[in-house]
Parts: C-alpha cells; structure tokens; sequence
C-alpha cells in the first residue's frame, strides 16, 4: 500500500482547503482515498483546489498524515495520541470525506474507551445531557441492575 | 456532541462493544438517544441471533427478551435462598433477615391480603446489605396464612455469615455459559403431560454457581404464550397456596408460582438428604421461568 502511493501516476498534487482556510497540498493518490473528494475530482475535471468545508485544518492534517502511514502497526497506536473531543471531531471529519479505514478505527478507538465505564462518565465524555425523566432513568436502573457490578470507577 | 454523530456512527460504535451485553444495558441509561438505538437496533439483531425466531414473534412486545439470554438469576431469583414455612424441617433453620432500614423488631412477614403492607423479598433486594441476624429466630409460619394467595418466606442466608451482601452472584448478574435459548432444554425440565407446551431455556449447563453445600446450575427461561399453555392452566386452577412472594428476575412481577410444588415439573427428580430438590422452577405471570439443577444424589 505504501510502495503503490509513491508510484509515478501520484506526482499530480492537489490542494485541500480546510474551513479555517489552511492548505494542504497533497498527492492525488492520497486525495483519492477520501471518497469524497474523490467524487468531486470525478465531477470537476480540471479542479486544484478542493474545499473541506466540515473539517478544521488541524484535523485535516491528522486525516492527511493517517491516510500516507496507516497500517496495522501505526493505526493502534494512532488513536491512543486523541483526546475524546479530538476523537470525534476526527471521526465527523472522516464520515464526510468517507475514509472507511479511519472510520472503523475511529469507532473502534471511541468504543474502547466507553466500554465497562458508568452512564455519568459516558455523558461527561460525550457531553451528553441526561434527558431521561427521573422515572425512566430509575425503571431503567432497575432493569439493568445486573450490568453495574464491576464497572470502572469514574 | 453526540448529537452531531450521525446515528449509523453511532450504531457503529456500539457495535464495537457488544461482546459484553452489560455495556449495552449502562448505556442505555445515558440518554434517551442511546436507549432507543440499543433497544430498536443493538438488542432486536442480538437477540434474533440467539433466540428462536417463532418465540420473538409471539413475544415482540416483551422487553424481557433483552434481558433473559443474558441474565442469570441468581441464587436469589432461582429461590435457592428461599425457604417457605411449609417444611417442618426447614422451620428450624429459618432466620431472620431484617433490612438495614427496617425496624429489626418488626415481624419480618406481616399476615395481610394487602401487598402493600407486608414485606416482601422484592424491597431487600433493592437494598445494599442484607443483614442476617444469627441470635434471633423468628417464627415464620403464619397460621393463618392459609387465607392468604401468597405463600410467604424468608431468605435463608447461610447460618454462619452474621452478614452477607446479597448482591453479585446471589441475585442477578451477567449469565456465564452460553446465552442461546431451546425448546428442548425447556422440554427436559416438563412432565409429560406438559409436552405441548413451549418452554425455552437457556442451553446445559445454564450459569454455575459453585456452593459451599452443593453445585447449583442456574438455568433462566420463557413460555412461548404462557397463557394459553397447560402449565398456566394447571397453576391457576390450583390452590393459591403456590404462589409465592419470590420476585420475577426478568419483569415486574412480585410473585411467582413454584412449578416443583404444582407438579409441572418432570417426576423422579426427587430430593437431596437436607430436603432440597433436585430440580426447582419458578415462573411469573409473565412466563418468565427462574431455576436450578443441582446433581441427583447418589445413594450407597
């Protein structure tokens, strides 16, 4: 996978254009493995520079840099450098551009960290709001009860 | 920033833990979001992989479904821990057990026809600690009772804790063994004259629960349509004596019928020295089946 991104047919560079205006020159081939830009290539021939409109530049650069090193080795330590927010910010970032590879790296990195974790802590993390009614939220305990032994200490 | 995840990412995530059922079932407590993916998505394809197509269908509105394959019983549940006035034996090693909140010189079981003035197993079990206090021994058996529908009892903690947690294994927790539901474990448990009726539970040997006494193989299950079903009719018709005040596992039913006392249950298993059964089942109203297999005794 590395050998083929530096073949011959990569020299065409390109230039991306994050939301906070940053500019990333790129190899086509890199381009190539955001779907989307890759549908934008496909629609407008002669294009040089591409906007990504969803994704700051400090986000971008990550994606960019995950897409030339990924491999076994490299993705499960890639996750381990990102906050929370930065993990989902990155996974929004690759769901619009449609990488599936860092997508499912993404999803699995986010998981592992909420797994045997508390309701209040998955909240915390995800800045989520308790909308369950006091109610609900006491016939769902209750329901579940036999889920919270053993869980991770907050 | 959950809300700006799409629902697919989200599924996606989820999917990525659904080794332990139990992370599904905290994560349904976060947000009402969460609880709506996991329940309409997460636990309905789980579910459909381990549990036979035709009693999802009859029971599509049973949320228990979600819960069952996964949760074992516990000793509690499975009435191991529950003694009824009944044996005269078992009368003399009955104690007391007063919950930490309760005034410990009350009567632990009040005689009334009325649910809400009597103690019941249900409300400890929503306690934190159980306390056994090993000086008193408070009769239990009501007289009287027999005018009561519901057989009363206490949880019979081991004599020689003063105090015991009930909680982890003793009362529900995530099932070990396997978590896939049969008909014909459910039809091994059945006297004959049951064998039309659909009972699902969960594959040998169940959740094993090594006790100081013996081994118990804590088994859960349903009836598909348990209204319709014969062993339904049977427990009706009988003397509510039945009845006990031994909590469903899997729903909100106070109350569950003993299936070894109503004869539901395949004969020949017979008892071990102290009195136990080999075999013990009990089910709610709902058809939710709690129990446990200990080894036939083997006689010199």
């Amino acid at each position: 996978m590395a050998e083929e991104k530096s073949q011959a047919s990569s020299s065409k560079m390109l230039t991306l254009k994050a939301s906070d205006g940053v500019l990333f020159e790129v190899e086509l081939n890199i381009a190539k493995e955001m779907k989307t830009v890759q549908a934008y290539i496909d629609d407008c021939e002669d294009i040089e520079t591409i906007p990504i409109p969803n994704v700051l530049g400090k986000h971008l650069a990550i994606v960019i840099e995950y897409i030339k090193k990924t491999n076994e080795e490299y993705d499960a330590e890639f996750e381990k450098q990102w906050n929370m927010d930065d993990l989902q910010l990155l996974l929004l970032a690759a769901n619009y551009l449609n990488i599936s590879g860092l997508q499912e790296c993404l999803c699995k990195a986010i998981a592992k960290r909420i797994e045997n974790k508390s309701p209040e802590y998955v909240r915390k993390v995800f800045n989520i709001e308790n909308d369950h009614s006091p109610e609900e939220e006491a016939k769902l305990r209750k329901e579940y009860k036999w889920a919270f032994e053993g869980v991770d200490k907050d | 920033m959950l809300s700006e995840l799409t629902d697919d990412i989200i599924l996606n995530i989820l999917w990525k833990i659904e080794d332990d059922p139990r992370d599904w079932a905290r994560l349904s407590c976060v947000s009402t979001k969460l609880n709506s993916l996991i329940h309409d998505f997460c636990w309905k394809n789980k579910t459909s992989l381990i549990i036979p197509s035709q009693l999802l269908v009859s029971s599509s509105q049973d949320h228990s479904l979600h819960k069952l394959p996964f949760c074992c019983p516990g000793l509690v549940h499975a009435g191991i821990l529950f003694n009824t006035a009944d044996s005269p034996e078992e009368n003399q090693h009955q104690q007391s057990i007063t919950s930490s909140s309760s005034t410990p010189s009350c009567s632990l079981v009040q005689q009334s026809n009325e649910c809400s003035t009597y103690w019941s197993l249900y409300d400890d079990l929503y306690h934190d600690t159980l306390y056994a206090d090993s000086e008193s021994n408070h009769q239990q058996e009501q007289e009287e009772s027999k005018e009561n529908t519901i057989r009363t009892g206490v949880v019979d903690v081991p004599p020689e804790s003063k105090k015991i947690k009930v909680n982890g294994s003793l009362s529900s927790h995530l099932a070990t063994g396997k978590w896939t539901l049969s008909r014909e474990q459910g039809s091994k448990l059945l006297a004959r004259q049951f064998r039309d009726d659909c009972l699902y539970v969960c594959d040998w040997p169940g959740c094993v629960h090594l006790e100081e006494k013996r081994k118990y193989r804590v088994f859960r299950g349903v009836f598909m349509n348990f209204k319709k079903t014969r062993v339904w009719k049977t427990v009706n018709d009988c003397s509510n004596r039945r009845k006990i005040d031994l909590p469903c596992a899997f729903c909100s039913c106070n109350h569950t019928w003993d299936l070894h006392s109503a004869f539901c249950l395949r004969r020949g298993f017979g008892y071990h020295d102290d009195g136990e059964p080999v075999v013990r089942a009990f089910v709610c109203d709902n058809g939710h089946v709690s129990g446990a297999w200990t080894d036939v005794p083997m006689y010199t």
